[in-house]
């Protein structure tokens, strides 16, 4: 593990993963990111993907070694996901399950359950989804509703969850629900692993305003799950997603914007009717900023590395991080709808309306200050 | 790739920085006594803080990444004395023998046979010229010339010098320097506006209890991430003509944060005496420095590629 992006070792890291990722990164998507293939062809692409990371040693880079991962810090971690994007590799379906499931069941999990779902995990076998949202519970996320209510060697689930990607290829779900009373706030809920195959189980697609549909709502109806499958202590649920919920699995997302946000920058500058090698003039009507914008980007997300990597608290870097490239994708878009470049024009349009998702996700916006104002600067609540 | 200053050079920025507040306990003040000036003057040297751009005996330097890292923590407490412009021409003239307490400058080329002077009238100060031949040489300040003191912190004259020139590397210094000196007068101005918003009360509460205000100022804090982000992106790739905008983009940034900070203020901010001007005229001023700098020559040439600061 190094802690600085210059240290022979991640240059070195940097090298071979550019080359393997040369040799492995499917033709058809590096191409065009699965625009010309069917649902069932970017299926299999992506868990393909899966398995290759795995056979090559890729999956689970942060996990540590005795749990079959390579034990990486995050400077590795970063140029993992960086060049991973650069090479215009797909996204794997076993993301949630390498991000968010396998790291909580190495911190929280039972030596069971960790010889159980741990290696299919890594494999690509089986897929995860992420079942904390729910209708009512949003920004609010302990304000779940879904019950999980013990009845001798189970827990009967019954309530719905919302903006669940994966589930419909799902095999589990890492499951957030309430095991007390409504009133104990952060002491009444439970974090299980539940059958996304069990009977109870619906998912459904929720389509999103630019008719696409990227995630699922999930219906629990009286879904039985052992109590042998519940993560970390009865009522303790809301400290366990909290240990996985503020890592550095923002570093992940910010790494792959910081690749889409290049391409888009350089997208603004074609449409608005200059290579790059002709820029000077002021007819580019500002859009080349954004290419300074989004080498920012990479340098905060660097910056922010380096100091988590030599023992600082990567939550107040992660806020700013998602704030930054949230708000920058959204200018991009609306400067790439103002420019009016007929050839691109409905590529802006879908990029608009599917950018306003970026303020919302992964706590919204407004969310966000409120961290860096209570947590980073210390403002009053 | 340096990505975060060195541990020596955070070192040497947290000591450096309590030094500055022994020396300007009440923050930025206009109306400071010369005999102080001089006194801090005196301080900085006896502790050799106008050496840390040179190369030691043992030819080891801190890098431009490193050297902005003291730069930054002089800008939260900067006063108007020439501190920046000696550590930058000591880091260019390495080896001329110059004694440590001798306040330096240097001239920005400004079209044809003009400068421009950062801190022309510091008692003492030795102005050095680089000409196109590529001498050095002193220059004088004539007696009576004009001095624009917006920027109350850093006074510039404007002086007749033909045969002036700056080469790249040097508006790299130039520029990086500036905006770390802008980056700590933002972090200063955050300090104090989240300090205030603390303390003051309206409507029954600290007005920093109030999501808009808290809003602003974790806006002020993504500006001055940000901002310091850009200027490791500048200390580590230098300037081209595609990434000036880059640096005017770190300006702005800066400038917002003070802005904020005024704001925050409420009427108090406005006043002469709150002093929160001092640092709003400082980023504007600093800003004009590296204008001046970049359009020497980034205007006219078109063979300027990126200086690359490889170390």
């Amino acid at each position: 593990m190094t802690t600085s992006f210059g240290s022979p070792e991640a240059r070195a890291f940097r090298e071979r993963l550019r080359t393997w990722l040369a040799g492995n990164v499917p033709e058809a998507w590096r191409r065009a990111g699965g625009e010309d293939l069917t649902d069932d062809e970017v299926v299999e692409v992506r868990r393909e993907w899966d398995r290759r990371l795995f056979a090559a040693g890729y999956a689970g880079v942060t996990w540590p070694v005795e749990f079959g991962g390579r034990g990486f810090g995050p400077v590795e971690e970063y140029v993992f996901y960086e060049e991973c994007a650069r090479a215009g590799a797909p996204e794997g379906l076993g993301r949630v399950g390498r991000l968010l499931a396998g790291p909580t069941l190495i911190a929280h999990g039972t030596d069971e359950q960790r010889a159980r779902y741990l290696r299919p995990i890594l494999s690509g076998e089986e897929i995860w989804c992420q079942g904390f949202s729910e209708p009512g519970a949003g920004s609010d996320l302990a304000a779940v509703r879904t019950r999980a209510g013990r009845d001798g060697a189970v827990y009967r689930v019954s309530g719905q969850k919302t903006w669940t990607s994966f589930a419909h290829y799902a095999d589990w779900c890492l499951l957030l629900a309430l095991t007390g009373p409504a009133e104990l706030r952060h002491r009444n809920l439970s974090m299980l692993i539940v059958d996304m195959h069990a009977p109870g189980v619906t998912v459904r697609p929720i389509r999103q305003i630019s008719g696409r549909s990227e995630f699922n709502e999930v219906f629990f109806d009286d879904v039985e799950v052992p109590v042998a499958n519940r993560i970390g202590a009865e009522d303790d649920g809301w400290r366990v997603a909290m240990t996985v919920l503020t890592n550095e699995r923002g570093m992940a997302e910010a790494a792959n914007r910081y690749v889409d946000l290049m391409a888009d920058s350089r997208q603004l500058l074609e449409c608005a009717g200059h290579r790059p090698s002709r820029i000077g003039g002021d007819t580019l009507g500002g859009v080349e900023v954004y290419a300074d914008r989004v080498e920012a980007l990479r340098w905060q997300v660097m910056r922010a590395v380096e100091k988590s990597a030599r023992g600082g608290d990567w939550f107040p870097s992660m806020a700013v991080l998602k704030l930054y490239w949230s708000e920058l994708m959204q200018d991009m878009a609306s400067a790439g709808l103002g420019l009016g470049c007929a050839e691109h024009a409905s590529w802006w349009r879908r990029r608009y309306l599917e950018s306003r998702a970026t303020t919302i996700y992964s706590g919204t916006s407004e969310i966000q200050r409120n961290i860096i104002a209570e947590r980073v600067l210390g403002l009053p609540k | 790739m340096q990505v975060l200053p060195s541990d020596t050079a955070t070192e040497a920025g947290s000591a450096f920085a309590e030094l500055l507040a022994d020396l300007n306990s009440d923050g930025w003040r206009a109306d400071t006594a010369v005999d102080r000036l001089a006194n801090a003057w005196s301080a900085l040297a006896a502790g050799g803080w106008p050496l840390v751009g040179e190369a030691g005996p043992d030819g080891d330097a801190f890098s431009l990444l490193d050297v902005c890292e003291l730069i930054e923590a002089w800008g939260g407490r900067a006063l108007p004395v020439p501190f920046v412009p000696t550590v930058l021409v000591r880091r260019w003239t390495a080896g001329a023998a110059m004694p440590t307490e001798q306040p330096l400058s240097y001239t920005i080329p400004v079209g044809e046979g003009a400068a421009v002077v950062p801190y022309p009238t510091f008692p003492g100060t030795r102005i050095l010229a680089l000409r196109a031949s590529g001498s050095t040489e002193a220059i004088e300040v004539p007696e009576g010339s004009p001095v624009d003191d917006f920027d109350l912190l850093m006074p510039v004259a404007a002086v007749a010098a033909p045969e002036i020139t700056l080469t790249l590397d040097r508006v790299v210094d130039v520029c990086a320097a500036s905006l770390a000196e802008a980056v700590g007068v933002a972090a200063t101005a955050l300090r104090r506006a989240v300090a205030h918003a603390r303390q003051r009360e309206q409507f029954g509460r600290p007005v920093g209890a109030f999501q808009a205000v808290k809003h602003r100022c974790a806006n002020m804090h993504v500006d001055l991430e940000i901002a310091r982000s850009l200027l490791t992106r500048l200390a580590q790739t230098g300037i081209s003509r595609e990434s000036r905008t880059a640096v005017t983009e770190g300006f702005e940034r800066t400038r917002r944060v003070v802005e904020g900070c005024i704001q925050v203020h409420g009427g108090m901010g406005f006043t002469w005496e709150t002093g929160l001007h001092l640092g709003l005229r400082h980023v504007v001023g600093l800003a004009a420095l590296a204008d001046h700098a970049m359009d020497g020559w980034l205007g006219g040439r078109d063979d300027v590629r990126t200086a690359a600061r490889g170390r």
